[in-house]
């Protein structure tokens, strides 16, 4: 790579962040999303987004680090794997494989189940009845479940809603395949999206910063697409494993409850 | 503390076994897994600040529910009812320059005096500190959730403590780990756990399993 123009690009990019985010700041929150986000690199999102709606069915493999900053300052990777597996219009199966938990979600449209193979135990509560919906539950109640953004896009389309500025930082080759690479800034956070170019316009990997927090801990996956996967039947249902017990959600009432997520 | 006897310890604390390592002065807190009878994790895995796993989440921090809805800390034991508080302060620790070559700060020792569960056990010392990190934050960032929309029960305001205890527990309590002794007891087709006087629940709580002080 052409470190010289790279270079360029990120100390234009770095100005035009400067810019907008001070637009941005006076504008205050409330404006409209994504309004200090270049053209290019709305455009990329935009597209993205359309490309990502329009699969009938997708299943991701993940790697993933996580920054965990101790209280005595030592800033402490954690690694995981996770795999997702999704079809329209809310079948979903996400298993993940990590330091900090090992879980597995399943969501056949009617309910959703979590499990944590290591206590032997599962969840199982009756889920919203859509995609949208189930995202919100998962995330009022506290519910970290890995690529949750790229589902967020898919059925909400408004991950860009708290960006104060943005733009197209360049390209980077990700897993062997040309990616452009945007830089995000809102209030709290730093991100940053690698978008494939071409005609699969999929996120292959997603840096997330946060501003705020001691030692500005940092969120990394890469993501490995397979737009064209085989889905067993029994994929999205979950059949206890002898010696499993199932065990109360204690949100379940948010999840339940539609009035609760309508609020949103 | 004398910087110089600090990074010297440091120095010697460096054990690199394949499991945790750590260099810190006035707050060390060293735990090997192995050290832990569940086998998890030496460090990490809940006990600090996580960076924020998604965009969404913090996009959607303003229109969450608001803590209320959670457990309130009031309905929570208070700190004194919870195992090892006072040893996060690291006046209550011997300087690090008094002890022996080994670097390995006292701490090591204690989770043997602990019950199994390795997560409870490792990351309650670091909970209580995060508990004054989150005041911190919050206090100078005007936001009552704190953080770049990491969203956790205790960041909310939901102390969860380490270690249940066998009596004088407050119903609605949640704990990361169960004491030794407890007996399963089955009632109604669900399956409490019976340690003393106190009977607990397994719940799934967040992205935690936590055992709830209830009335069977």
């Amino acid at each position: 790579m052409n470190i010289s123009p790279r270079h360029r690009t990120l100390l234009m990019t770095a100005l035009l962040l400067t810019t907008a985010g001070s637009l941005a700041a006076q504008n205050s929150a409330g404006g409209p999303a994504g309004q200090g986000v270049s053209a290019p690199a709305q455009a990329i999102v935009a597209n993205m987004t359309t490309y990502l709606r329009g699969l009938p069915a997708f299943s991701i493999e993940s790697q993933t680090s996580r920054d965990e900053v101790l209280a005595f300052g030592y800033k402490m990777q954690n690694n995981e794997n996770a795999r997702l597996v999704f079809q329209k219009p809310d079948r979903l199966r996400v298993e993940v494989n990590g330091d900090i938990r090992n879980r597995a979600f399943y969501f056949n449209g009617k309910a959703l189940t979590m499990v944590s193979p290591d206590d032997a135990v599962f969840t199982r509560t009756p889920a919203p009845d859509n995609l949208k919906k189930l995202i919100d539950s998962l995330l009022d109640a506290g519910v970290e479940m890995p690529m949750v953004d790229v589902l967020y896009q898919i059925s909400q389309g408004t991950l860009t809603a708290d960006v104060e500025s943005g733009g197209l930082v360049g390209e980077t080759r990700i897993d062997g395949v040309d990616c452009y690479h945007l830089a995000f800034r809102q209030p709290t956070l730093d991100w940053q999206l690698w978008i494939e170019k071409g005609n699969r316009p999929l996120p292959r990997r997603i840096v997330i910063t946060d501003r705020f927090e001691f030692g500005n801990p940092q969120y990394q996956t890469t993501l490995r697409w397979n737009v064209q996967p085989k889905i067993a039947n029994s994929e999205f249902e979950f059949t206890a494993p002898k010696g499993f017990t199932e065990i109360p959600f204690k949100d379940a009432v948010s999840i339940k409850d539609d009035s609760v997520s309508g609020e949103k | 503390m004398n910087i110089g006897q600090c990074s010297t310890d440091n120095r010697l604390s460096f054990r690199m076994t394949a499991v945790a390592l750590l260099a810190a002065c006035s707050l060390m807190v060293f735990v090997d897994a192995s050290a832990r009878g569940g086998g998890g994790r030496g460090m990490g895995g809940g006990g600090g600040r996580m960076a924020s796993p998604s965009v969404s989440g913090a996009n959607r921090m303003a229109t969450r529910p608001s803590p209320s809805n959670r457990p309130s800390p009031g309905t929570r034991p208070s700190t004194g009812n919870r195992p090892s508080t006072g040893a996060i302060e690291a006046g209550n620790r011997p300087a690090t320059g008094n002890r022996p070559g080994n670097g390995d700060i006292g701490n090591v020792n204690r989770p043997e005096n602990r019950p199994g569960n390795g997560n409870g056990i490792n990351t309650g010392d670091i909970n209580i500190d995060r508990g004054d990190i989150n005041i911190d934050v919050d206090g100078g960032y005007g936001n009552g959730w704190g953080y770049g929309g990491y969203y956790h029960p205790i960041a909310a305001g939901v102390v969860i403590g380490t270690v249940a205890v066998t009596t004088a527990a407050v119903v609605g309590s949640y704990y990361y780990a169960l004491p030794p002794g407890c007996s399963p007891y089955y009632l109604n087709t669900i399956n409490y756990y019976h340690c003393g006087s106190v009977y607990y629940q397994q719940t799934w709580y967040g992205n935690d399993i936590v055992y709830v002080v209830v009335n069977p």
